[in-house]
């Protein structure tokens, strides 16, 4: 799996710090100061599973009880949802971060984090 | 005056931040949302006489009954702008008094400066503890609910009306965050107790470091007491006028007691938070500091230890409120050392009440949880809990007594509860 942001958007590589970071809910922009709007697969997907686990170590379950308690205590909304692979892609605007399937790379995606 | 110059400074600061957000304001960025959460809960009560409540701002039962774990959230977000966004929550759930300040949990706006500066203005929560700002949140964690030897008297002061300045930075090994916060709240229980205090002049600091699988927490809270109020307030501040003069040190030193005049309250809290493969460890600790008699001062702790198997997660933990201070509304050994027994008996005749009503407001007990959590589908979670609790000869515990004021169920309570949350 890899992260990727469009092609117009400056950042050109991230530490898996950076990652976790924005799609932890810690931080709303990208370690240069852009703001960062992370996109989900959906729930119960298996990129999704595999993301978080890769990441963090965690099961989505313990993931959307994490999202909850960020939600509710209005400290952060959680990534953009999708509700399908080719609506991750059609998300993706300059301010957006994904992860997908390195496969699934487009010519008007960078890929900035290999996981 | 300083009422009018306190609204003049939310005002100009609200503004502030309006001004700030619109300035960035671009159509793409607009956007509203609606969340929610919920928790249909069905609880036992084995005590006829402590009813059970999940927070001191609560009712309470006992026997079965859908009320005391029964919750329903529901979350607007606003974004105005890249910069700018509002939160409104309320909380519909088993409150004593039906004053909506009892059921509004956050209403703020948010101006983000940079990647690490933000301010916040409205009500939101003190975040005195761990789980102060997700305490209702059933679904976020494995409980059943928050414990509630350290989280309902936190219902008392969980939010508050003020303004909050928050910083945050990447440190090498994960991730601080630092805020410091001014306002004012009130507990307000007009209806049923008529109890009522303002907590004035709060400030808060708190310092949070975090890392995806441990999360460190230390906050400090202090406020002024004013405007204690609850049924007979007036005779006790007339007190002095109806009792002869060698009474009347005495009497003040009761009535400063009781009505906490000049007082101040601090609350110093630090837990954590320690996920390991499928275990995680929770842990708090806070302590309470007044010289108030209806809120002496107090410890608060919990441990609770989880393991997960697939989508079971059982945990067991221990919790406890400590009081730290004998019940005392006056000093009772230099009374009786300086005053003749008819006098001391007269004096006897004031007290007691007083000193009774201090002992049901303090609170001693622990408690010995077990359960489990069963993420049966997306987004829901069915929970079986058990609470044992034992309360300290004297006191109700936080528990609310029941109407007749008798005791005679004893110091023990069961609390079985089967619950289904979820958020949406």
């Amino acid at each position: 799996m890899v992260l990727v942001v469009h092609q117009q958007n400056s950042v050109s590589e991230l530490a898996k710090k950076d990652v976790i970071d924005i799609y932890m809910g810690r931080y709303k922009t990208f370690p240069n100061g852009e703001p960062a709007e992370p996109i989900d697969f959906p729930l119960n997907s298996i990129e999704r599973a595999t993301f978080y686990l890769q990441l963090v170590g965690k099961s989505e379950q313990k993931i959307n009880a994490y999202w909850s308690r960020l939600l509710f205590s209005g400290r952060a909304s959680p990534p953009q949802k999708t509700s399908s692979k080719l609506e991750v892609i059609q998300k993706l605007n300059r301010d957006s971060i994904a992860y997908m399937h390195v496969r699934d790379v487009t010519k008007e995606m960078k890929i900035v984090y290999h996981l | 005056m300083f009422i009018i110059s306190k609204r003049l400074t939310a005002f100009i600061a609200l503004s502030t931040l309006f001004q700030l957000g619109f300035s960035n304001l671009a159509h793409a960025d607009v956007g509203i949302t609606f969340n929610g959460f919920a928790n249909l809960g069905l609880t036992y009560s084995s005590n006829d006489d402590l009813l059970f409540r999940r927070s001191i701002l609560n009712d309470g039962h006992s026997g079965f009954s859908v009320k005391p774990d029964s919750i329903l959230g529901l979350q607007t977000s606003l974004r105005f702008s890249k910069n700018l966004d509002a939160v409104g929550q309320v909380i519909l759930q088993d409150r004593q008094s039906s004053a909506f300040t009892n059921f509004l949990e956050l209403a703020f706006f948010r101006y983000q400066f940079n990647r690490h500066w933000l301010v916040k203005a409205g009500r939101f929560s003190t975040n005195a503890y761990l789980f102060t700002d997700s305490r209702h949140v059933s679904y976020s964690f494995n409980w059943a609910r928050a414990p509630i030897d350290m989280y309902s008297p936190a219902g008392a002061v969980g939010t508050l009306n003020g303004i909050q300045v928050e910083y945050v930075t990447s440190i090498d090994w994960g991730t601080l965050k630092v805020s410091g916060a001014l306002g004012e709240t009130k507990f307000s229980d007009p209806e049923v107790t008529r109890f009522e205090v303002d907590y004035n002049n709060m400030q808060i600091f708190s310092a949070e470091l975090s890392r995806f699988n441990w999360r460190v927490q230390l906050a400090h809270v202090r406020a002024d007491l004013e405007n204690v109020s609850f049924d007979g307030v007036e005779q006790i501040k007339q007190l002095d006028n109806f009792v002869p003069p060698v009474l009347t040190p005495f009497i003040n030193e009761l009535q400063a007691n009781i009505l906490g005049t000049g007082q101040t309250i601090s609350f110093t809290s630090i837990g954590g938070t320690y996920s390991t493969g499928d275990y995680e460890l929770v842990a708090e600790h806070g302590f309470y500091q007044s010289d108030w008699s209806l809120g002496l001062a107090s410890a608060f702790s919990y441990i609770s230890l989880a393991k997960t198997f697939a989508n079971l997660t059982g945990f067991i933990t221990y919790s406890e409120v400590d009081r730290r201070k004998a019940i005392q509304v006056i000093d009772e050994a230099a009374a009786e050392q300086a005053l003749p027994a008819p006098l001391l008996a007269q004096l006897g005749l004031i007290t007691d009440p007083l000193r009774q009503k201090a002992s049901l407001n303090s609170a001693d007990q622990q408690s010995f949880i077990a359960g489990v959590r069963w993420d049966l589908a997306v987004k829901w979670a069915a929970k079986i809990q058990l609470n044992h609790v034992r309360v300290t000869d004297g006191s109700i515990g936080l528990f609310l007594l029941e109407g007749s004021g008798s005791r005679s169920a004893g110091n023990h309570v069961n609390i079985l509860n089967l619950s289904l949350s979820t958020t949406f």
